[in-house]
């Protein structure tokens, strides 16, 4: 048995004992009862950090386990004292930026763990008469020490194995100080600070563009005959299949990893690296680590067809982003170019700039609700509580741009909401208590400045992601309107609304008309121009806010797999869906009404203006696993891809499984169990899945 | 000018190179009883039992703007428009007007045909299509009985094809009990090697078309039948080969 699988096996053995998280805060929180929160804070992560025994497995070969988290000897009483203590002490959470991060590696890398201890303790000498920047400066010396500790655990433990682990143990002594000088050095800094931060519950930590990290140690081992190609797959492979220890904890992590793209000066950034991560991730075959791929006009077709290679097995990734969008999207709100074109994702898709701005938050927008806002004056048609505003009697409405005049007013009011309630959420906690030292001394210019990561800090601020939901069943519900009611005038206004409110009982004929007008997704202008309006009408609409600390409110085309939970709160809509059902499944036309195949999906779905949808879209595919066997079948496939991107298609996300299979493996899940699925921004175990979102990933539509 | 279609068919992958339209012709000459698009037999439109129509007369300028939504994707991948059916040359000054309007915007062009026609369906069409699959349904008159045909207007139309040095590449249906055993195979080879034929696909019967057939409310005669291992499709390339065909799998 390769190292891999041997690796993979002791993987898969459940640790014993308590997850002692907490045990652990509460213990350095305890011996600094009388410490200012930042400073306990900091303290708390040490005894986290160095606590926490460094696990090693036998087939390791990158240091680093969640396992030694795990404690047999935990009582029940001390954990349970332990959780009370550290509540109080209270955390950041996802939506007041904890996590959701693409830490700076690169710098990391280059510097090295000395140079940045040197850099906040030249920081404490500089901003000295500062007590704010001091005390902040100060919790990040004692939470940075505490990272180096943890390493010098981890070669300490390597060092008491003796053997095969003594290279590992010099590696780690050498990284406690010094910048690394070899590709597996590098990867093993970046593993430790990723688990460091796993350690500390954080979730959804981005690797970020490893390929490009690593590239320069890489080609310095492989020129000077110390690394292999297949070496270097092997030890991504062996770091990667740790993201699966999430599994004990109850979930899957959503690890970005992003590989390919352009250089910060704009040439081709495929290197050989970029094939071995993609290698190893398929290798790996777990839901953890999410792939992305950036793909620009000069992405190399070998580069291409080897991630539609990976994407043939099932895994559902990489996710293939556009670089000729995302680019220009981020520079609309005025980054460096040299860093725009520096972009990773955070979690699932999100555009992010790696180290330079504070943990991202996103939300969700039910735009579709605002629709029945329009029909009974601001309520809502299923319990009537008030949604929206009154805009008045729809039987006034007599033409299209009266009817998209006040579902504009309605969605005016509802975005006006959400970013109340965001701006109550995000803006909760004390800065200065609540300060993430941590966290700071990853992100650029926080330590050169002396200011937390959440108060100005970062080389730029926080931005919120608002995911707009429901694209298709917005403009599937609008196109049917002009078609039915003001073009064909087959129908009134108030006879649709009187359907919509007796969910189509008793309207049967009505609601058949409206599913036969024209459906996005078929490359029809009737239908595609609403979904062109909603792109531009919600970036109208939530560019004119922004975060507490004057960072941009992006939108983004993707809900995750909300589309369900949110359509349960909407009445049946104009398109012809029944009140209760999915809305729209992120960026994607509606399941089923894409009639014409996935030549006609991209033509619809390129039609809306991405550059304004800084967050990121998500557009499923399906594609019968026959499609990827030969190389002349996945140029099609290659060629749709660079069709679709080329006339401004943002993401591309494919499914690899044949309808038959996921059908069985709804019937017989136990012969499942390793079935790894696109679910929407990320990809999760089938047969872990909701079975409601089982039925909406069987009702993609197959291609091929 | 009007045809009469089933269906274009976008992002078709089994109809020539790259991403396709295939357009189905309704209409054909022949009736085998394995076919997989029962719906494009007759020239009729027909109502199946769900109330759908098959069939539809369409206009030479709806049809080829309904085909150039797709060019971007053709010209990407080296793919354009394979004419299919039923038999699209029934309808050959349709299929001729379709190819010269193709061949005016860059859009190449493939037939797909069992060849059961005059030899002037064809004529007009030899400058403006890029490939022609022309399929061989059996090795003697007994098989092409069964299916109404003429083995020698055929085999007469790829020699003349192959003569005018067309791209021209047969394609014979595998089907059990019909062509499928191996000194099948080898006259077929014999045959296309004596009408000039260089390339050769085979292709393996499948049940794909038999719900059509419920929905026609029609019996599939082949509803029992079993596709072919692939091992045994492979067996039967071996005679192609030896003739000296460049002979392939594909479907």
């Amino acid at each position: 048995m390769d190292y891999l699988e041997h690796l993979r096996s002791e993987i898969a053995a459940p640790p014993a004992g308590r997850y002692c998280r907490e045990a652990l805060l509460a213990g350095g929180y305890r011996a600094h009862l009388e410490e200012r929160a930042p400073i306990a804070r900091a303290y708390a992560l040490e005894s986290l950090l160095t606590g926490a025994k460094p696990y090693l497995y036998e087939a390791d070969l990158i240091a680093g386990s969640t396992r030694g988290l795990f404690c047999e000897a935990l009582s029940e009483a001390e954990d349970k004292y332990a959780h009370r203590l550290v509540e109080s002490y209270g955390s950041r959470s996802f939506i007041t930026n904890y996590d959701h991060f693409a830490p700076d590696y690169d710098r990391l890398v280059e510097e090295g763990v000395g140079a940045r201890l040197s850099r906040i303790d030249a920081g404490l000498v500089r901003f000295a008469y500062d007590p704010e920047k001091t005390l902040f400066l100060q919790a990040a010396r004692v939470a940075f020490g505490a990272f180096r500790a943890m390493i010098l655990g981890y070669a300490r433990a390597a060092e008491e194995k003796g053997g095969r682990f003594a290279a590992m143990s010099e590696d780690l002594y050498h990284l406690a100080d010094y910048r690394p000088v070899t590709f597996r050095q590098g990867l093993q800094l970046i593993w430790l600070a990723h688990l460091s931060f796993v350690h500390e519950g954080r979730y959804a930590m981005a690797l970020g563009r490893l390929d490009q990290i690593l590239y320069p140690l890489y080609r310095g081992d492989v020129e000077a005959g110390r690394l292999s190609y297949e070496e270097a797959v092997e030890l991504l492979a062996a770091t990667f299949l740790k993201i699966g220890e999430a599994r004990w904890r109850g979930g899957d992590d959503v690890v970005n990893i992003c590989i390919g793209g352009v250089t910060r000066q704009g040439a081709d950034a495929t290197n050989e690296l970029s094939y071995a991560v993609l290698e190893a991730v398929g290798r790996c075959n777990i839901p953890g680590p999410n792939l992305s791929a950036r793909i620009h006009g000069g992405t190399p077709p070998r580069f291409l067809d080897a991630c539609l290679q990976v994407i043939g097995t099932g895994l559902g990734y990489p996710a293939l982003m556009n670089d000729e969008v995302n680019i220009p999207a981020l520079a609309r709100h005025g980054y460096r170019m040299e860093d725009c074109r520096d972009y990773c994702m955070v979690g699932c898709i999100e555009n992010f700039l790696q180290g330079r701005q504070p943990p991202w938050s996103d939300g969700r927008f039910n735009a579709p609700l605002y629709l029945e806002a329009v029909w009974n004056r601001g309520r809502s048609l299923l319990d009537g509580a008030p949604i929206g505003v009154d805009t008045g009697d729809p039987e006034k409405l007599d033409s299209m741009e009266k009817l998209l005049s006040a579902y504009r007013t309605q969605l005016e009011f509802g975005a006006a909401e959400y970013m109340a309630r965001f701006m109550n959420e995000n803006t909760r906690l004390d800065p200065v208590h609540y300060m993430d030292a941590y966290l700071s001394c990853f992100c650029r210019d926080c330590i050169e400045r002396g200011v937390d990561i959440h108060n100005g800090g970062a080389q730029y601020p926080s931005v919120h992601g608002a995911g707009c939901e429901g694209i298709a069943t917005v403009a599937d519900s609008l196109a049917a309107l002009e078609e039915v009611v003001y073009h064909r005038r087959e129908a009134s206004l108030s006879q649709v609304i009187e359907a919509l409110r007796a969910n189509f009982q008793g309207h049967e004929a009505l609601q058949q008309r409206l599913l036969s007008a024209p459906k996005y997704g078929n490359n029809l202008d009737a239908a595609d121009q609403y979904a062109v309006w909603y792109v531009d009408t919600m970036e109208g609409l939530f560019s004119s806010y922004h975060t507490h600390d004057g960072g941009a409110i992006y939108t983004a085309m993707a809900s995750n797999v909300q589309n369900i939970s949110s359509g349960r709160e909407v009445a049946a809509t104009p398109d012809g869906r029944m009140a209760g059902e999915p809305l729209s499944d992120a960026a994607s036309p509606m399941h089923g009404m894409d009639r014409q195949g996935p030549t006609a999906v991209a033509l619809s779905v390129s039609k809306p203006d991405y550059t304004r949808v800084c967050c990121g879209s998500v557009v499923n595919q399906k594609f019968s696993p026959a499609m990827f066997e030969s190389p002349e079948k996945r140029a099609r496939l290659a060629a749709l891809v660079r069709v679709y991107f080329d006339r401004g298609g943002q993401e591309l996300q494919i499914n690899a499984v044949s309808r038959t299979l996921l059908m069985d493996a709804m019937a017989h899940p136990e012969r499942y169990e390793s079935l790894v699925v696109r679910v929407s921004g990320f990809s999760a175990y089938f047969t872990t899945l909701d079975r409601t979102v089982q039925l909406d990933i069987l009702k993609r539509t197959e291609h091929g | 000018m009007q045809a009469v279609i089933t269906q274009v068919q976008r992002f078709s992958t089994g109809d020539g190179p790259g991403i396709r339209s295939t357009v189905f012709f309704k209409g054909c000459n022949l009736a085998c009883p394995w076919c997989h698009n029962p719906e494009t037999q007759s020239p009729r439109p027909e109502i199946d039992c769900r109330g759908r129509q098959w069939g539809e007369a369409i206009d030479l300028e709806r049809l080829m703007e309904r085909l150039q939504e797709d060019r971007a994707f053709y010209e990407a991948s080296g793919g354009g428009v394979t004419l299919s059916g039923g038999e699209p040359l029934l309808q050959a000054d349709f299929c001729a007007a379709l190819a010269e309007g193709c061949r005016s915007q860059g859009i190449s062009v493939a037939v797909d045909t069992a060849g059961d026609v005059p030899f002037a369906a064809f004529e007009p069409l030899l400058p403006l299509v890029q490939l022609f699959y022309v399929d061989l349904k059996g090795p003697d008159q007994a098989a092409y009985d069964r299916v109404g045909g003429s083995l020698d207007r055929v085999l007469n139309n790829m020699a003349r094809l192959a003569a005018r040095r067309a791209p021209l590449v047969a394609r014979i249906p595998i089907i059990p009990g019909h062509n499928d055993a191996p000194e099948d195979a080898e006259r077929m080879a014999a045959l296309l090697r004596a009408s000039g034929v260089e390339r050769v696909n085979l292709l393996p019967f499948h049940r794909m078309g038999s719900s059509k057939y419920q929905l026609l409310g029609r019996s599939y005669p082949y509803q029992a039948a079993t596709p072919p291992e692939k091992s045994k499709m492979l067996a039967l390339l071996a005679p192609f080969a030896r003739a000296g065909l460049e002979a392939a799998l594909d479907g």
